[in-house]
């Protein structure tokens, strides 16, 4: 071996060593690795770790007092809304437009409008009464534009109209409050809004559900989701009773914020719609549990996209689901052998 | 001039080397600067295979609280069990298997709930809660400080509805806004 070999040598490997060394230095300046696993490795998560509501979606089949009896379709792609008025009239809310359906499903007419509509009521002599994100606005039968109230500000987002007399009451959800106009549309009061010194509960709204309606009875019922409670006012906003109360089970309401939305059949009970855990049910005038007209197992079809249901009755005590996964009716009627009705109805 | 020769060449390797760990170094911090890995919150169904299915043996995954739409419940879905005793701290009340979820008074009757990612394990079960009954104001987020960006998400290839996939870096986030939905 000559003498330049072996130098040559010494050096490669001189060489091989310091780089070597500067990798390893390198790579030792990196950030520490992280630990890691392959996957597949792992053990599923237990129990502990998955959120099940599955043994309150069950019902015992007792508590329905009503079965499906048939569906319309609305045709609407967006179906937002729906009243029953005299003589049994559906209206129905949705795509800009308000369509009329008769007694026996046939459509009658159809109002169209400018904007989205978000709730609907059916008030005398034929007339419609319509809120939209901000205001609403008043239609005679034939789709005439008769009234067209001021507009609640950026903030406003209505969710339900009613009409007493000549009073337009509307729920905003946006402001948590319930406003009070005038036969003009303008503004005539307001009340409900938490921590506003009215003596009222107040108002919890955590998400865009907050019915109300006017009763046979004078007042003004509106629904508190954030309380679970079903509330009546005086049309001067006096907070006057509340029932309800926040439960899985089906006496109770559901989840953070219900019901979504309520109806009254013509004896005077509750029909109220409940979101998360999909349900309809029956209460007494006293806000007494009843039973079921339908519940989570009859009313969601698929589980990504649980559907909120806008109730309403006929003068038949059939209860009206608005289905918004396919904008159809699904009419729900008493079934033949009712149970016996409560104490509190017998009085 | 046999030292010469030695330093010369000794130069040279170390040159080499240096300038090609440094181009190496630098692809991938461009690749990743590129894009991220990210979930969409409006596709996830809160499954819980991102808690297990992270190469990370803690989940990059973690719950975020997205407070623009929450609602500041008292009763939190998201954070108490279905059926709780009280509405109250109450570990027996709480949802969350590692209490990762912190709940704090504001103004009565709104609370405020916010995470405590380090010992989130992106399980989802919070997610579902809220998702379910409320807004849906907690979702589900990869956190970029610890993700690894690797070039095959393990997480990705796992999720059965496809809601995660790679965003510009510059937008690294996707929280539930109407935008995001459409």
């Amino acid at each position: 071996m000559s003498e330049k070999q072996k130098l040559n040598r010494r050096g490669f490997l001189n060489a091989g060593l310091l780089a070597t060394g500067g990798v390893a230095g390198w790579l030792s300046g990196c950030d520490q690795a992280p630990q890691t696993t392959a996957p597949k490795d792992r053990k599923p998560l237990d129990k502990r770790f998955t959120y099940d509501v599955s043994e309150y979606e069950r019902v015992d089949p007792a508590l329905l007092l009503y079965a499906e009896a048939g569906q319309l379709a609305t045709g609407l792609q967006t179906p937002s809304c729906l009243a029953v008025g005299a003589g049994d009239l559906l209206y129905v809310g949705g795509d800009q437009v308000i369509k009329i359906f008769g007694k026996d499903g046939q459509p009658q007419a159809t109002l169209t409008l400018g904007d989205h509509p978000l709730a609907v009521v059916a008030a005398e002599q034929g007339r419609v009464g319509v809120a939209f994100l901000d205001h609403f606005e008043v239609f005679d039968s034939a789709g005439k534009l008769l009234l067209k109230s001021e507009s609640l500000g950026a903030k406003a987002h209505l969710t339900a109209i009613a009409v007493a007399g000549e009073a337009v009451f509307v729920a905003d959800a946006g402001n948590r409050e319930v406003v009070r106009f005038d036969a003009q549309g303008k503004v005539a009061g307001r009340f409900g809004k938490f921590g506003n010194g009215d003596g009222n509960p107040g108002f919890l709204v955590p998400s865009p559900y907050f019915h109300l309606l006017t009763g046979a009875d004078g007042l003004l019922w509106v629904a508190n989701p954030g309380r679970h409670q079903v509330q009546a006012y005086t049309l001067d906003g006096k907070f006057e009773l509340g029932w309800g109360q926040p439960a899985m089970c089906a006496e109770g309401f559901c989840g953070c914020c219900n019901p979504a939305h309520f109806t009254r059949l013509p004896d005077g009970r509750f029909v109220t719609s409940e979101k998360g855990l999909v349900r309809i049910k029956i209460y007494d005038a006293k806000g007494k549990f009843v039973g079921l007209v339908a519940g989570h197992t009859q009313l969601v079809k698929h589980e990504q996209t649980l559907p909120v249901y806008r109730v309403a009755c006929d003068s038949a005590g059939r209860v009206l689901a608005l289905d918004p996964t396919t904008g159809n009716i699904r009419i729900f009627a008493p079934k033949a052998e009712e149970p016996p009705k409560t104490q509190s109805q017998q009085k | 001039m046999k030292r010469r020769v030695f330093f010369g060449g000794l130069a040279r390797v170390a040159a080499v080397l240096g300038l090609g760990g440094l181009a190496g170094r630098l692809a991938q911090s461009a690749q990743a600067a590129h894009t991220v890995w990210q979930i969409d919150p409006w596709k996830c169904t809160s499954c819980g295979k991102c808690a297990t299915e992270c190469v990370l043996e803690l989940s990059a995954v973690k719950c975020v609280q997205f407070y623009d739409i929450c609602g500041y419940c008292d009763f939190c879905t998201g954070y108490f069990e279905p059926q709780p005793n009280k509405l109250n701290t109450g570990a027996e009340n709480q949802l969350c298997p590692t209490g990762a979820i912190v709940r704090k008074f504001i103004e009565d009757p709104y609370y405020e709930y916010s995470i405590n990612e380090p010992l989130c394990v992106g399980c989802a079960k919070c997610v579902k809660g809220c998702t379910l009954f409320g807004n849906g104001s907690f979702h589900l987020q990869i956190r970029h400080d610890r993700c690894l960006n690797c070039n095959e998400c393990s997480i990705a290839k796992a999720c059965p509805v496809q809601a995660i996939s790679r965003v510009p870096a510059g937008k690294p986030y996707l929280f539930k806004t109407l935008e995001g939905r459409k």
